[in-house]
């Protein structure tokens, strides 16, 4: 799906991103770790074509990113959850179909209400909504116009532990329905191992590819296989890994 | 409950309390060394002289409200056109600015003979002085309001390649709103003194005439009936716009 190959970004003199090159398969859920400030969010904004690589190209489904843009392949989840306050949380959910030119009936948004655990919510302001809920509305408005791919930048960063880990749950029967390619940046190791089929390793600023982590555990998975030693094998190799960057 | 619905009479009670306190005083005052009614009239003339002349008061200061109102509604409109104007294009900001500056900085008292020749003795000076005054805020606000949209929010509008009209309707101009509220709370007041300051320069109606003729025929009691006529104008203006902004931001109220 992307082909991402020696790129670089520099803000001004300042070097962000060093020659990173990576594939990624459709339908894949890949986390990208690293030290906070190394460029995790720079990356991210170039694969969704938000900024354009200094050097380097990416291309996607063998196109450009502009094209990609352009068929609203994105849907983008940052870390704080971006609701418009003037709107309800049904009309925030709603806003990429507004923009797009497309109306979804009624009962389609009010499905996306219930998977989401928002039903009876529709009609309330984000200012009325915890943490947690306005992050699954974040969600849910980067999934109601069915792109291809997610891309998400920290979306539980700013949560509690416990809600943290029902939506991580919630995220992965989504992927697991949906068959989306997925693309996570977080700072957690666990997080990014329970979610993911590989794991990127990012080293400070500026960033380059560290290694690479497979993750084979079997899906579906649950919070039981938080308890397998092979979960922790690769909690501690990442470890590893992130220390040596 | 109890403690809060307590807690709001105490509010609006305090004010009241102090303001009758310095009204009580000030009668004292008055009273105590026969101050002279052509110096310091006594709060309780001034009421009954309100109350004997509240036609002629309402008559007058409804003239300077539509004046104030009229001026207020052209440098608001003007104000916002250009300020999303300068949002768009630095090379315009950066043209127009510093006339904005310049008329910001030049007095409306030295402007308003100026206007009346131009515009006559008639209503348009007035409206021409109270959009004079009010124009500034709502071009700095305006403006300020359109740049302070959050970026993550502008990036997610990117993302999903909205078009540049929507992104200024769905996420700019809302944004803005609480900012150009404020610049329309503000312009309520320069625009009554705009009207006040045009018609002190020519006119034969309106509160600033009739504060203008009461201290030539030194009716200083009627001028005191005029002066508060002026500032209810105000709180009234002011009163209207602050109502109209809880019904249209409703949100912010709830922002956490």
């Amino acid at each position: 799906m992307f082909k991402i190959e020696h790129i670089n970004y520099s803000y001004g003199s300042l070097r962000v991103i060093n020659d990173i090159s990576l594939d990624i398969k459709e339908g894949e859920f890949v986390s990208i770790i690293g030290p906070s400030g190394s460029g995790k969010t720079t990356l991210l904004k170039m694969l969704g074509g938000l900024l354009s690589p200094s050097k380097g190209s990416i291309a996607i489904k063998g196109g450009s990113l502009d094209l990609a843009v352009k068929r609203r392949d994105f849907g983008f989840v940052f870390q704080n959850p971006v609701l418009l306050p003037w709107r309800t949380v049904l009309q925030n959910i709603q806003l990429p179909l507004e923009i797009i030119g497309k109306k979804a009936p009624v009962n389609k948004s009010k499905k996306f209400l219930e998977i989401f655990g928002l039903e009876g919510f529709g009609d309330y302001y984000p200012a009325a909504l915890s943490g947690g809920m306005k992050q699954r509305v974040a969600i849910a408005r980067a999934l109601v116009f069915n792109p291809d791919i997610l891309l998400m930048d920290e979306p539980f960063g700013a949560l509690d532990e416990l809600i943290r880990e029902r939506l991580n749950l919630e995220l992965l029967k989504i992927w697991e329905q949906t068959g989306k390619t997925i693309i996570f940046i977080t700072h957690s190791i666990s997080e990014a191992v329970f979610l993911s089929n590989r794991v990127v390793v990012l080293s400070e600023r500026p960033a380059s590819i560290v290694n690479v982590r497979e993750i084979d555990l079997p899906y579906p998975r649950t919070t039981k296989i938080k308890q397998s030693s092979e979960y922790f094998k690769h909690i501690t190799w990442l470890r590893e890994q992130l220390k040596e960057s | 409950m109890a403690t809060r619905t307590t807690q709001r009479i105490i509010n609006w009670l305090t004010p009241i309390i102090f303001i009758a306190l310095v009204l009580a005083i000030w009668e004292g005052l008055v009273f105590l060394f026969t101050i002279p009614q052509y110096l310091l009239p006594a709060p309780t003339v001034i009421a009954f002289d309100f109350i004997k002349n509240f036609d002629y008061l309402i008559f007058h200061a409804g003239i300077t409200l539509w004046e104030a109102f009229l001026g207020f509604i052209v440098a608001n409109f003007l104000g916002i056109v250009i300020a999303i104007a300068f949002a768009h294009s630095k090379i315009f900001e950066k043209g127009i600015y510093p006339f904005a500056i310049a008329l910001k900085t030049t007095p409306i008292i030295a402007l308003a003979p100026i206007l009346v020749l131009w515009f006559g003795n008639g209503i348009s000076s007035k409206v021409v002085a109270a959009a004079f005054v009010s124009f500034f805020p709502a071009v700095v606000n305006t403006t300020k309001g359109l740049r302070s949209v959050d970026p993550d929010a502008l990036e997610l509008f990117k993302s999903l390649s909205a078009s540049p009209w929507q992104i200024f309707s769905l996420l700019r101009f809302p944004a803005a709103l609480p900012y150009i509220f404020s610049a329309l709370k503000i312009s309520t007041s320069l625009a009554v003194i705009g009207a006040i300051v045009g018609e002190f320069v020519g006119s034969n109606k309106g509160i600033g005439f009739v504060i203008l003729v009461s201290s030539y025929h030194l009716e200083i009691v009627k001028m005191f009936s005029g002066v508060i006529a002026a500032a209810l104008i105000g709180i009234l203006f002011f009163g209207m716009i602050s109502w109209i902004e809880k019904w249209v931001i409703f949100w912010t109220n709830v922002e956490d």
